[in-house]
């Protein structure tokens, strides 16, 4: 039980410095574009 | 919808060069994020939510919006030394002028919309178009016009959008952004000490 507690541990550890801070900047980028452009969307041609 | 496409063109090519250089793929901190939910929240809650955005009046949208922008030129100016953020910036920047000089609207012209064959049942002079950040407004009447929704996509596109040159700057600098690699900084950075530091 502990030994799955620590790899457990150490997967987590692994995934939180780099795709939790990728994931983190990426949401943040995608919100300051939205929040930043004013582009018009019109719609789908034929929709 | 046009601007997170080109997130995901940044990302791919960030990703790439990465793996073509051999080095594992990380971008620059940023500071404040913060600022960054502060401004896109009521952005959200205005623009894009349906239950909320038909309540609040349009009087009241010029003033969140112009406070918004002010608070992501914090974030901008708090970051400015990241990689591309001078023309993120400048994006930014063009698009506060414009809508700031227009009553805090981006405005737009019904020649655009035309050009889009956007019937003019659909708009109004004068009124917002549907739920957006745009105006429709007389091109005599725009103040800095070349900074407003002027451009397009190439007709083979099946996607109609207008767009202006401060979402274009935004776009190349959010694409800048994301192709530098903190990860390549870091093994230049050792490189050069190795060779420096032989005895």
């Amino acid at each position: 039980m502990f030994k799955l507690f620590s790899s457990t541990k150490v997967f987590l550890s692994r995934v939180d410095n780099r795709v939790i801070r990728l994931i983190v900047t990426l949401t943040s980028l995608v919100l300051f574009v939205l929040a930043a452009g004013a582009p018009c969307g019109l719609g789908g041609i034929g929709m | 919808m046009i601007l997170v496409f080109a997130i995901a063109i940044g990302l791919l090519a960030g990703y790439l060069k990465a793996r073509f250089d051999g080095i594992s793929y990380q971008t620059t901190e940023l500071r404040c994020l913060w600022l960054v939910l502060l401004a896109a929240l009521p952005q959200y809650l205005i623009y894009s939510l349906p239950v909320t955005r038909e309540k609040v009046s349009d009087q009241w949208i010029p003033f969140f919006l112009i406070s918004t922008q002010l608070i992501l030129l914090l974030f901008v100016w708090l970051n400015r030394k990241s990689p591309s953020f001078w023309l993120l910036g400048m994006g930014l920047l063009l698009n506060f002028v414009v809508i700031s000089l227009n009553g805090g609207w981006m405005p737009i012209s019904p020649a655009t919309l035309e050009s889009q064959n956007i019937p003019s049942s659909q708009w109004q002079l004068g009124s917002r178009f549907g739920y957006s950040k745009d105006l429709v407004m007389a091109k005599e009447s725009i103040n800095l016009w070349i900074l407003s929704d002027i451009l397009t996509l190439p007709k083979g596109i099946p996607y109609r959008v207008a767009f202006s040159i401060g979402d274009v700057l935004l776009s190349l600098g959010v694409i800048g952004f994301l192709i530098h690699n903190k990860q390549a900084d870091r093994e230049t950075r050792k490189v050069y000490l190795q060779e420096n530091l032989k005895p």
